[in-house]
């Protein structure tokens, strides 16, 4: 049996890594924020089917979160 | 989240999802391909295969494919931990000391393990950055002069990192990927 649990576990890593991985999760986020910032998500009904296919793989899952769960 | 909180090969999985998104993204470049991409209807295959669609994706947005087979290979990399291969999955998750093994489950802070996140995380934001670009590259009335400084100047910053990365963990970043 682990000493700790996962939560202790993982609050543990989460202070180390943070300090470990300052520069590439600051680089993941604002990459996100580049996403989040890109015009042309209004009044998606006029938009070509083009655009609202890439703005749909861009939300895959959310907003092209897999880099937000990267982080 | 994953990588802050000591899950890398789950990080290095989900890098590895940007790349497919990124050459996807690539691939709605009309109408038609929207079309085919929301019609799809086959549980069994993805929108298109990875490899001939990056070979695409370069074709399309630098007229060359000569890079094609290395972007392939940080594909490669990154699915290794996607799809558990052995090469990599045996030398995680334990611990052998004096003849008798020890189980580590939950997060892993030790140093193959801070490789591993960095490799994620300095992967994944430039392959989010790529499929930036080919937003833009398909749809270019939504560059406006503001945007694409921020996009240079984060280029920049990306360049800088990479650097950094291959400094530090130059075992990640072979020759040939």
């Amino acid at each position: 049996m682990a000493e700790k649990s996962i939560e202790e576990l993982e609050s543990s890593a989460i202070a180390l890594l943070h300090q470990e991985l300052t520069e590439p999760l600051r680089m993941g986020i604002e990459v996100l924020n580049l996403v989040s910032a890109l015009p042309g998500t209004d009044a998606p009904g006029k938009l070509a089917k083009a655009r609202i296919v890439r703005y749909l793989i861009f939300q895959h899952p959310e907003r092209f979160e897999m880099l937000y769960l990267a982080c | 989240m994953l990588a802050e909180r000591g899950y890398d090969l789950q990080a290095l999985g989900q890098a590895a999802s940007i790349f497919e998104g990124w050459v996807t993204l690539t691939a709605i470049r009309n109408e038609d391909d929207a079309e085919r991409w929301l019609l799809h209807s086959d549980e069994s295959t993805s929108f298109g295969r990875i490899r001939p669609l990056t070979q695409q994706a370069l074709q399309y947005i630098l007229g060359e494919v000569q890079e094609a087979d290395k972007l392939y290979g940080i594909y490669r990399q990154l699915c290794m931990a996607k799809h558990l291969n052995p090469i990599l999955e045996r030398t995680r998750g334990h611990e052998i000391q004096e003849g008798t093994i020890e189980f580590l489950p939950g997060p892993d802070t030790r140093p193959l393990a801070i490789n591993h996140s960095w490799f994620a995380l300095e992967r994944g934001a430039r392959l989010a950055s790529f499929a930036i670009i080919a937003f833009i590259h398909n749809d270019p009335a939504l560059l406006s002069s503001d945007l694409k400084a921020k996009i240079e100047e984060q280029q920049v910053r990306l360049n800088a990192l990479q650097t950094l990365s291959v400094q530090r963990w130059p075992e990640s970043y072979p020759p040939e990927a």
